[in-house]
């Protein structure tokens, strides 16, 4: 002990030597900005032709990524020598980006790119009305144009923001056309001869559940999954869409020119659907637990689930061949479990779907064309996004053709989030187990559905829901408490529907839907609709 | 358990009785860290299949081996995070101290109003955004391993256990060191602290545990990979599954993202990773608790 103490000071000195060396590792690795410039001198700084490239941050959500450095070294040749410019590509874990984006927004600090999107607290209007992005209208018909043409200009409609653009959408392989509808587990159709190709509603689902109910022991006949509710999240199949978040009451008719407000919850297709759903779980089709339950990805991974709901554009009545290569959902691949998919509605794009994917210029960037010319480049050259959302061939993956590829097990990987780069819009390379030809067919359907389907008599409307925010935390409150007992069957509608009408108009629901309709109205008029 | 079967009859009863309450409690407690020892040590099929055992029905060791061959390296953040743990606790530890002794003190003016200012940050902060704008525009600590640091380097709340400790040691002690000459710091570091074990090992395990289990702090200022603490690493394996299946229906390409996460299994190995090494402080500091957390109290 009397050694130590007398070595005490001696320690405690080691230890401010210590942490000064890692105050000195931490503070070299700081970029040498100047935070001292003001926002408005930053568009007036011209681009000068200098030597040195500019480095554009770029933010995205993603789980981590291996060997990101050695990618991102090869991907910067690339763009230093078409645009002079080097790109930091920021990774942050899905579950804290959301929170970090809003955060970085508020104290205004400076970024070049982000992706962002309407959905998951991502918040793409609410920031864009408060000036977080950038005016992007004029700079993508100047250094974008590729990426402008390629989506459909009633598209662009649905991401614009008091008339300009905020965001470069994303056109997403899958297109933006969808519908809704069911995927069923082939065996079973095919064991109990199930006629899927005239279901066109949850009822005609009835007897083939029941089939599989009395027939197959071990299977859960259909899958309720409160992450995916099969009435609030799905407003398509009952002909509606939603206005602002999915849940909250107030709905609009895709149909209806008057733009009628309502709350959903009071339709008869809600009440229809209440009865369905109690009598499948009575039958015991549903999960006893479903209204609980928030992991599905062991019942499907151990395939157990006979049917559920899915979003097939193409499905297998519009292309047969499809067939083939639909399997269901996160069951394991090389069980090869087939699927038979049916849609239920008419291909249709929501207000919410243009804006499901973005990449936003920060409203504090300092190299704002050359954040937009980086766009365009992710966007066009090829070579390049393929690097970034695939890694090297060779290394990271194999050729297979010329879209085909396998990827190298324990290599870079970028989690298939190369949705959130850029424009995958028939830029994709398949895995080895895709039948690239059908895949190309049924995308050119979807591509052509894009510019001749439905879109929602809302589309461009932005619902700011600032003055009825009370109301909305106490629906809120009031719909998780029903929600999804009442959906998934759980518990009898006849006793608990009319409290719940009652506890949602309590909570302040009719003012809610009274605030969208009066939006609505001063839209409509504002654009003479 | 057996030299207490040869007391008198009615003692014995009362002893079975504690025992026994302990032994389930103890078992209440292990179980489920057994369990998830099981599910990691477990083939991702038999979990579907056979759900979940304390003993694993078809052995593997791939869940560890997906955590050790992962996206980042789990090595490198295991370095970064005992590092921190380290230099962090034990700058803790003499900051907080000084802190708490000086406003111990009877002859330090003021001393009250110090306290309260520090007590005042218990009931009232000024929320995330500020202290991120702090962080980040003014201390310019983004991106740094001081900010993992300095995060959790003064707590209130160990400042007001210390200086009720402080508080209890005899004056006479201090007084006598003074008039033998020896100064304040000297004081400190010869008298006082090792006066003070109990209340040191007690808030050393605390605050090592607390900058062990610190993620949020590199959620929102660590860019940097390499810099990437352990917890953060497992934080994101096991909410990123959460925050994309509750959105599925975003995008067709999510569901894609979502069969590239990892299992089971997987995640549960790197939950046995993370609480490894970190579990051993509790043994050896154990027995200090009890002295250390009696707030001010009479001690024997």
């Amino acid at each position: 002990m009397q050694p130590l103490k007398k070595r005490m000071p001696s320690v405690i000195a080691g230890l401010l030597v210590l942490s000064l060396t890692i105050v000195g590792c931490g503070t070299s690795s700081e970029p040498e900005t100047s935070p001292k410039v003001a926002e408005n001198q930053t568009t007036q700084e011209t681009e000068k032709k200098t030597e040195e490239p500019v480095e554009l941050t770029f933010y995205l959500a993603n789980s981590p990524v291996k060997d990101l450095d050695r990618i991102m070294e090869a991907a910067n040749k690339i763009i230093k020598e078409k645009i002079n410019a080097t790109l930091k590509l920021v990774v942050t874990d899905w579950s804290a980006y959301p929170q970090k984006m809003n955060l970085m927004i508020s104290s205004g600090e400076p970024f070049d790119l982000a992706f962002t999107g309407s959905w998951g607290e991502l918040n793409y209007f609410q920031n864009a009305s408060k000036g977080a992005y950038l005016d992007i209208t004029n700079l993508l018909d100047k250094y974008a144009p590729v990426t402008k043409s390629r989506v459909p200009d009633s598209i662009w409609q649905g991401v614009k923001v008091n008339g300009k653009i905020y965001g470069s959408i994303n056109y997403q392989v899958w297109g933006m056309a969808g519908a809704k509808g069911v995927q069923l587990r082939k065996d079973f159709v095919d064991k109990y001869n199930f006629d899927w190709k005239s279901a066109k509603t949850w009822n005609d689902l009835t007897p083939f559940l029941d089939a599989v109910k009395k027939g197959e022991p071990d299977i859960i006949p259909w899958e309720y999954s409160n992450q995916a509710d099969n009435f609030a999240d799905m407003p398509i199949i009952y002909g509606m869409d939603s206005v602002g978040d999915n849940k909250i009451p107030g709905w609009i008719r895709i149909n209806d020119k008057d733009i009628k407000v309502f709350n959903q919850y009071e339709t008869e297709e809600y009440k229809d659907y209440l009865k369905t759903f109690r009598n499948w779980y009575v039958n015991g089709y549903i999960k006893k637990d479903a209204a609980t339950m928030k992991d599905y990805l062991p019942d499907r991974k151990a395939k157990r689930i006979a049917a559920l709901y899915a979003n097939p554009y193409p499905d297998q009545v519009d292309m047969p061949e499809l067939g083939a290569q639909s399997f269901m959902s996160h069951a394991p691949a090389e069980d090869k479990v087939y699927s038979i998919t049916k849609r239920f509605t008419e291909p249709f794009i929501p207000a919410n779907s243009p804006s499901t994917a973005l990449v936003v210029v920060g409203a504090n960037s300092k190299h704002p064309e050359k954040a937009v010319e980086l766009i365009e480049l992710l966007n066009t050259d090829d070579a390049l996004f393929h690097l970034i959302a695939f890694g090297e061939e060779g290394k990271d993956y194999k050729k297979i053709s010329d879209k085909q590829i396998e990827m190298i097990k324990d290599m870079y990987n970028f989690n298939w989030s190369e949705w959130e780069l850029g424009q995958s819009y028939s830029r994709m390379l398949w895995d080895q187990n895709t039948n690239v030809a059908t895949q190309e067919k049924s995308l050119q359907m979807i591509y052509d559905a894009d510019k001749t389907a439905a879109v929602s008599p809302v589309m461009g409307f932005v619902f700011n829901s600032e003055p009825v925010k009370t109301q909305i935390a106490n629906v809120d409150a009031t719909l998780k408490e029903y929600l999804y007992t009442l959906d998934s069957g759980s518990v009898d509608p006849d006793k608990y529907y009319a409290e719940f009408i009652d506890k949602l108009k309590k909570a302040g629901a009719d003012d809610i839907i009274a605030e969208k309709q009066k939006q609505i109205d001063e839209w409509k008029a504002a654009n003479g609709k | 358990m057996v030299k207490s079967l040869k007391l008198k009859g009615e003692g014995v009863i009362s002893k079975l009785l504690i025992n026994l309450m302990f032994i389930v409690y103890s078992a209440m407690c292990l179980i489920p860290v057994l369990l998830v020892l099981s599910i990691s040590l477990t083939n991702e099929k038999s979990l579907l299949t056979d759900g979940y055992h304390l003993f694993p029905k078809e052995f593997s060791l791939i869940g560890y081996q997906y955590a050790f061959s992962g996206t980042t390296s789990i090595l490198n953040a295991y370095k970064i995070t005992i590092l921190v743990t380290a230099v962090g606790s034990i700058l803790h530890l003499l900051v907080t101290s000084m802190m708490s002794y000086a406003i111990s003190r009877n002859e330090v003016r003021y001393r009250n109003q110090v306290a309260f200012l520090v007590f005042f940050t218990i009931l009232f902060n000024g929320g995330l955004a500020p202290y991120y704008i702090l962080v980040t525009k003014y201390l310019h600590l983004k991106d740094s391993l001081l900010i993992l640091i300095i995060a959790l380097l003064v707590s209130p709340v160990h400042v007001l256990i210390m200086r009720n400790f402080f508080k209890a040691l005899p004056d006479s002690i201090i007084e006598s060191a003074r008039i033998d000459g020896s100064g304040e710091f000297m004081t400190y570091f010869r008298i006082v602290l090792p006066l003070s074990t109990p209340v040191l090992a007690t808030i050393g395990l605390f605050i090592s545990i607390a900058y062990w289990n610190d993620w949020f702090t590199s959620a929102l200022f660590i860019e940097n990979n390499k810099l990437y603490t352990l917890q953060y690493l497992l934080q994101s394996l096991m909410t990123n599954i959460q925050y994309l299946m509750s959105n599925e229906q975003a995008s067709k390409t999510i569901e894609k993202s979502i069969g590239m996460l990892p299992g089971e299994s997987a995640r549960m190995a790197a939950t046995m990773l993370s609480i490894g090494p970190i579990i051993l402080m509790y043994p050896v500091l154990q027995r200090y608790f009890v002295k250390g957390l009696t707030l001010g109290a009479v001690k024997a």
